[in-house]
């Protein structure tokens, strides 16, 4: 195959990762419509992937490029996300600086701060609700209370472990009235089915989830903690280390105590 | 392999988490691959984890418990999809199918293959033009699509285009040249 057609087909492909369809004019639930180049990339909803282009290689070996550049996509991403990530830290006032800024009604201080932890507190949200519309609006809402209740902060420095807490908090109390919820349309299912119900596999299956995340929120407060943040917030030693004010040697220690109790608690429920 | 919604006997779903973050950049990319948007993968890739942290088998081996995941991610970002976008957005089985294929491929080299990719990357980064780099940093920094990226630059969208696909190939062929990443590149 020619040196021109496979440019061709690369310049093709990137394409399609620099105009995502939910970028386009009209995107959305009604379908993945777009405009201009992109237009002659990714045809209308319903007429499926154009893979015209990909004829310049066996299918195989044009999903590998695909694939391909997909990787490249996603690692350049995170090269310049973690240094921007780098320069922020370095470089910008310091977190007890904006949150004096901030009481003191210094316009952008606050939305700095915003933009400083809403990965963290989204994440924080997340990881209880496991579901990201929700960790957005309660993020969204624990920004809102911090910014209210700012002048309550008495360790400037500590506002990202601070506002992770009120996320926290707000994503529990979620979960909980959706628990009741839940529970309660339970009730009138099983109450309304109660003549034909058979006990079978899907019961058994919730059973067992209900038991992981049972188990999860039986560990006290400081294992459960640390396990969503290494496995769930994907946080490093590090970061969890400043989040939670304690040194690598302690956080190791903490975490190989969560992991031991959290296998417990399974192992002891698969065996009964 | 159909995903078990199951624990079974054995290593665990912390376990399995592990090694899914380790190869994080295969999952993303074929999360990537399957979507074509970098915000519903982040998405997807979380929902992964999260199911992953509470399902995963017990007493699989690594390119097992790999392929679970793959099998629980194509689902879910199908699924995804076909709610957000129609049916159209997905693309069709035959390609899922060689895309696993591929990523399986990657999985079995391990985390490293990807490791050595980016710090190639980082370090071809640095040797390129400033002003090529500075498109790039815009456009990974700030997530703009093509268009907007052409609307903060100034420019008109096609040269903006043409530079993305000069500072990419660049990049490729200085990532090519690296001794760890020799030969991986182009497939």
């Amino acid at each position: 195959m020619s040196a021109p057609a496979l440019e061709e087909l690369d310049a093709r492909l990137w394409d399609l990762l620099d105009c995502p369809w939910s970028a386009a004019p009209g995107s959305g639930k009604s379908g993945a419509r777009s405009s201009g180049r992109r237009a002659a990339v990714v045809p209308s909803e319903g007429s499926g992937w154009d893979l015209s282009p990909w004829a310049a290689l066996e299918l195989p070996d044009a999903a590998a490029r695909w694939l391909e550049l997909c990787l490249q996509h996603v690692l350049l991403r995170e090269v310049f996300q973690e240094e921007a990530a780098v320069r922020e830290g370095a470089g910008g006032p310091s977190d007890a600086e904006l949150v004096r800024q901030a009481e003191g009604g210094v316009p952008g201080a606050l939305e700095v701060l915003v933009a400083r932890y809403s990965g963290l507190v989204i994440g924080a949200a997340y990881s209880v609700l496991a579901d990201a519309e929700s960790a957005r609006d309660v993020a969204q809402e624990a920004f809102l209370e911090a910014a209210r209740t700012l002048p309550l902060l008495r360790e400037r420095e500590k506002f990202g472990h601070w506002v992770y807490g009120i996320a926290r908090r707000k994503a529990i109390y979620v979960l909980r009235k959706r628990k009741k919820r839940r529970e309660a349309e339970a009730d009138f299912v099983t109450d309304a089915e109660q003549p034909q119900a058979e006990p079978g596999q899907p019961l058994a299956r919730r059973e067992r989830r209900e038991h992981v995340r049972a188990s999860l929120a039986q560990l006290p407060e400081i294992y459960r903690e640390i396990l969503v943040l290494k496995y769930l917030d994907g946080r490093s030693y590090g970061e969890i280390g400043r989040l939670l004010g304690l040194n690598q040697t302690a956080v190791d220690k903490r975490l190989t105590r969560a992991k031991a109790l959290l296998r417990e608690a399974l192992r002891t429920w698969s065996e009964e | 392999m159909e995903a078990r919604d199951s624990l079974s006997a054995g290593g665990g779903p912390s376990d399995a988490l592990d090694l899914v973050l380790r190869q994080r950049a295969h999952l993303m990319a074929f999360l990537v691959s399957m979507t074509r948007d970098f915000g519903m993968a982040e998405e997807l890739f979380r929902e992964v984890c999260a199911l992953v942290s509470e399902r995963a088998p017990r007493g699989l081996a690594d390119n097992e418990c790999l392929r679970w995941v793959r099998e629980a991610a194509r689902r879910r970002a199908l699924a995804t999809l076909r709610a957000r976008a129609g049916a159209g957005a997905a693309p069709p089985e035959r390609v899922i199918a060689e895309l696993e294929r591929a990523v399986a491929a990657w999985d079995e080299r391990g985390s490293e293959v990807w490791k050595a990719r980016k710090a190639a990357l980082r370090e071809c980064l640095a040797a390129l033009p400033i002003s090529l780099l500075k498109l790039l940093e815009l456009r990974y920094t700030r997530d703009l699509s093509l268009q907007r990226l052409a609307e903060a630059a100034g420019r008109d969208v096609e040269a903006v285009r043409s530079e993305l696909r000069r500072a990419r190939r660049e990049l490729e062929s200085c990532v090519a040249r690296r001794p760890a990443t020799n030969g991986e590149a182009r497939t």
